[in-house]
């Protein structure tokens, strides 16, 4: 007895094919990053009044002023102004922050570690969170499913500049004080840690200083608490959704008729089946973290990206603001890129072109 | 569903509520301004039920204000936005390919800039201010409508119905307002409801910064900025019930809007009238269909 | 140790490898299956045929405790090789799953996690209730257990992925983790509807090679009367949730002796009849179970009904003389006029108008 006569199989040659999808996405994403950056020139561009003067700000004297608007071309044609701005950014030269007295890169170089290491955390919170609820609520069902949702729906609507007040007067300094409250990554004293990765956490515990990571958690705790809410709550929906979905798939009951108990079924098969297209979502749990630094940083006197930006939008530091814009549009693009790769890799179905049998 | 007829029923309630609440804000114009120094940062008690601020405004009142503000200009973006949305659904939908190609990419460009960083660049760009905070608020409003009801428009042109009109000679205009756009009623809803809470905390989000309205405006965001530095004081009232404002209206909204699909398939069902009794519905895994409650051939 | 009910335990020396008298489900306050008796020897290939509806494929989850959600057995014995199974005992139904007791699904399309290789699903089963196996023995059974289902170069598909396999061979996988254990009864829920004719007929082949060679009894749930009849031993025929009748396949197309039976054979089209000739059919529709006439469920469709069908409940008839192997294979239906729809050479009145 012999089983059904197979084609040949295309495994061999997974590139082909692969290839071509793979160049259509990649121009599609170029496509995209240069259609944004077409709307963020327009918009700023918008801007009523002098740009140079918004620019080099309000103090600037005139013989500054003209400099830098012959410097941005503002004489020469749109189309040639929005070339040179593309060039300019895809260059890293973001302009100048009269604010700040040093160039929108530097700057943002010296703040970015902050923020990074509270987006870490933050993620991290909102990942491990998210995977225990979605996971209790869906293996559970009922009642806890139930409150699981309503949960999740309050963390979706709840302003994470007005959570970060209130864990501030509740837990931090204007109450309780078992946690620093606004006051910056570090209690006033100590010295940062030797600088590796700029992530006061890793260096201290790579410097062997338990007590500046100890503290640098401390100062980490509220902010990357409040961060973490949105897409905390964004991703536990997400996470029970699909392995609700998954639970209901007819080969779930053919994994319990091995015998398999019913958690050890969902812990190695609806988990894992349900965490695949939870990737495709990076791009939208990173632009929650990039706009949740903006509201949050400034809250907590966090030295980070978030707070230049704020700075900058009180300041009227107009380079600021639009280097910072399209930054986010960029990195929410590749965000998306990356994840959608990523599922790409992991998923055995994509990984051979047309299938074969 | 049980559940869900609770829950639509409690953000109807909440909903209800802060409407009341709104109209006595847009009563209490005047008391939400009226500066008294001599009154500032005054606790909560009989007299001012949400305490005094800083210049001695009740902020009970500011917050009834801010509740108008803040269910106008939510209601307001996503109907203008939406609007817009639609237009350019229908052109994405019933006009030329190409055209449809175009607008796709640039809708995603748009999308690919958080919704409050946009906002808060174009309101930059036209100055500060409530109003030129709303304008920003739709540009970011529009792209979601549109994708989402074009999604549907194309979905349309494919059914029988539009290619019936077709025949009998109807101008796409014709055909886009009397056929597509009530087909399209559903989804745009949905989509109101979903986005006007997003629409809320972004508005409140670039008040917050300083971008959107300005004082004396009484806005939710605004105000908890003024509540951050009274907090470490010990003024907790001028922060957290605003906040908490903010916060019960999101959620309501949110709640009413996770509800909607729920209701309205149990409505649905419930027309046709073939309500299968709940228990002799067994969803069996894997093999046996629905034992016949409906007549099956031999 | 042997606990096992009934008289078809005296005249055999071993336990009847599944056992189930009275069995009966229900969700929420229907009942689906109304007290069905199936008894199955070891080796024995017993079908179970039905319209769709009719309790068969509850039968099949609810023996295995794998009823979907607001499904519950209410009542009945049920014991797999001598073993009383409790329902109510997650722990010990999970040890009985797979190693004595395994279910083949219908549809093998959606039948296998879509992420994990082949490989990986069978040893699952090997590994869950052999845990100490290594590595390499699991591996090798589940290339071994490949040739068995006729899966050829196994080494090589145990690390493909099921959308790399065809339908037909999926189903082989199906059987192939189904058998791992080598379990006493292997139920199949409609294995063969899924696939095209040619690989049905492989299909049901392999069912035959395995039960002689591994000795596992066979429980085949269907709605082909055909198939059943000529893969079977013994048939048992299912309407509203009841075992209308219980008949070794010899005597099925000579001697049905339930009206049901008897109409679904006459509706099986047999070729060489004249064109134009209408199909028969039985007119009507199974009745809703939350809503049962009184009396026998099948007496407003039958052509053979009288007053006193509806009733009382139908009495159980043996029809004497069935030609079966022993004394546990009777013949009996749940019908008052059983035995002159045994003997009446002529196929059931058929109604002129088509539409009743």
């Amino acid at each position: 007895m012999s089983a059904t006569s197979t084609t040949t199989s295309t495994t061999t040659r997974p590139g082909a094919a692969a290839l071509r999808r793979g160049g259509g996405a990649l121009l599609g994403v170029l496509a995209t990053l240069l259609l944004a950056s077409v709307v963020s020139f327009v918009v700023l561009r918008a801007v009523p009044g002098d740009p140079a003067r918004l620019i080099v700000g309000p103090l600037a004297t005139p013989d500054v002023l003209a400099g830098v608007r012959t410097q941005l071309g503002l004489d020469d044609p749109l189309w040639l102004q929005y070339l040179r701005y593309v060039r300019d950014f895809a260059t890293g030269q973001w302009g100048y922050s009269y604010s700040n007295g040093a160039d929108v890169t530097a700057v943002m170089a010296a703040r970015l570690p902050a923020t990074l290491e509270l987006a870490l955390w933050a993620f991290l919170f909102a990942v491990v969170g998210a995977l225990v609820v979605a996971t209790v609520a869906s293996f559970r069902g009922g009642a806890v499913a139930a409150a699981a949702k309503v949960v999740s729906l309050i963390g979706l609507g709840t302003p994470q500049f007005w959570v970060a007040l209130v864990l501030i007067l509740v837990l931090g300094s204007g109450g309780l004080g078992v946690l620093p409250g606004p006051s910056g990554r570090l209690t006033s004293f100590l010295e940062p840690p030797p600088h590796v990765t700029g992530l006061y956490t890793v260096d201290g515990l790579l410097a062997g200083q338990p007590i500046v990571f100890s503290d640098a958690l401390a100062h980490l705790a509220l902010p990357a608490i409040s961060l973490a809410i949105i897409p905390g709550a964004f991703l536990t929906r997400l996470l029970t959704a699909n392995q609700l979905d998954v639970a209901r798939a007819p080969f779930v009951t053919v994994v319990r008729s091995k015998g398999v108990s019913r958690w050890a079924a969902h812990r190695r098969h609806v988990l894992h089946n349900a965490l695949l297209p939870s990737v495709s979502s990076a791009g939208l749990v990173l632009a929650s973290l990039i706009t949740g630094s903006v509201l949050v940083e400034s809250v907590f006197n966090w030295p980070g990206i978030g707070q230049v930006l704020v700075q900058g939008i009180q300041r009227q530091d107009f380079a600021v603001v639009q280097a910072f814009v399209l930054l986010s549009a960029v990195l929410y693009v590749a965000a998306n890129t990356v994840a959608d790769l990523a599922v790409a890799l992991i998923d055995p179905r994509l990984r051979v072109s047309g299938g074969s049998r | 569903m049980k559940g869900t007829r609770v829950q639509a029923a409690t953000a109807v309630g909440l909903l209800a509520a802060l409407a009341v609440l709104a109209v006595a804000g847009l009563l209490l114009r005047e008391t939400a301004i009226a500066v008294d120094v001599s009154q500032a940062l005054q606790p909560p008690g009989s007299e001012h039920w949400f305490g005094t601020d800083a210049q001695g405004r009740d902020v009970f009142a500011r917050v009834a204000v801010g509740t108008s503000i803040a269910l106008a200009s939510g209601l307001g973006t996503v109907a203008v936005g939406g609007g817009l949305g639609l237009l350019i659904a229908l052109v994405c939908g019933l006009g030329p390919r190409w055209l449809d190609a175009v607008l796709v990419r640039l809708l995603d460009a748009v999308m690919a800039f958080p919704a409050l960083l946009l906002a808060l660049a174009v309101t930059m760009a036209f100055g500060t201010g409530l109003l030129t905070a709303l304008l920003g608020v739709v540009v970011t409003v529009v792209p979601v409508f549109a994708r989402t009801l074009r999604a549907e428009a194309r979905r349309a042109t494919s059914e029988p119905f539009v290619q019936a009109a077709r025949t009998i000679g109807l101008s796409t205009p014709r055909i886009a307002v009397r056929h597509v756009v009530p087909y399209l009623g559903t989804t745009f809803s949905v989509q109101t409801a979903a986005n006007v809470g997003n629409v809320i905390l972004v508005l409140s989000g670039l008040s917050f910064i300083g971008v959107g309205a300005q004082p004396p405006t009484p806005e939710w965001g605004a105000m908890i900025t003024d509540g951050l530095q009274n907090a470490l004081t010990g003024q907790w009232w001028t922060g957290v019930f605003p906040g908490l404002a903010l916060l019960v209206t999101v959620v309501a909204v949110n709640l009413l809007a996770d509800s909607i699909p729920a209701v309205r398939a149990a409505r649905l069902a419930r027309r046709r009238g073939a309500r299968p009794p709940a228990s002799a519905a067994p969803v069996v895994v894997g093999s046996e269909p629905v034992p016949a409650a409906s007549a099956k051939e031999a | 140790m042997s606990t096992t009910t009934a008289a078809a335990a005296t005249t055999e020396a071993a336990p009847a490898a599944l056992s189930a008298k009275g069995l009966r489900v229900a969700y929420g306050d229907v009942e689906v299956v109304r007290g069905v008796d199936l008894v199955v020897r070891p080796g024995e290939r017993v079908g179970v045929v039905g319209e769709s509806g009719c309790g068969k494929s509850t039968v099949a989850l609810a023996l295995m405790g794998l009823l979907a959600a607001g499904g519950s057995v209410t009542g009945g014995v049920v014991s797999v090789s001598g073993t009383r199974v409790d329902y109510r005992d997650e722990k010990a139904l999970d040890r009985m799953r797979g190693s004595q007791l395994s279910l083949v699904f219908q549809d093998p399309l959606t039948s296998l996690d879509p992420v994990k290789s082949i490989g990986a699903q069978i040893a699952e089963a090997l590994r869950r209730h052999s845990p100490r196996t290594s590595r390499a023995a699991v591996r090798a059974r589940c290339a071994e257990l490949l040739t068995a289902v006729g899966v050829p170069e196994p080494e090589r598909r145990l690390k493909q992925y099921p959308h790399e396999f065809s339908g037909g061979m999926r189903q082989r996988a199906l059987i192939a983790i189904a058998v791992a254990n080598d379990p006493a009864v292997l139920i199949a829920d409609e294995p063969t509807t899924a696939l095209d004719v040619t690989t049905q007929a492989q299909v049901v082949d392999l069912l035959d090679s395995l039960v002689d060679r591994l000795g596992v009894a066979v429980v085949l749930v269907t709605h082909d009367i055909g198939l059943v009849s000529e893969f079977c031993d013994r048939v048992l025929v299912m309407y509203a949730g009841r075992v209308v009748e219980e008949v070794p396949s010899t005597a099925l197309f000579g001697g049905a002796a339930h009206p049901y039976t008897r109409a679904l054979l006459e509706s099986l089209p047999v070729p060489g009849r004249p064109r134009g000739e209408d199909l028969a059919w039985i007119p009507g529709a199974p009745p809703p179970l939350a809503a049962l006439p009184p009396g026998c469920s099948f007496a407003p469709r039958c052509t053979w009904a009288q007053p006193e069908c509806a009733a009382g409940t139908p009495p159980r008839v043996v029809v004497p003389g069935a030609p079966g192997r022993g004394a546990h294979e009777v013949h009996a239906a749940e019908c008052r006029r059983a035995l002159e729809v045994v003997t009446s050479g002529r196929p059931a009145d058929r109604q002129e108008e088509p539409r009743g």
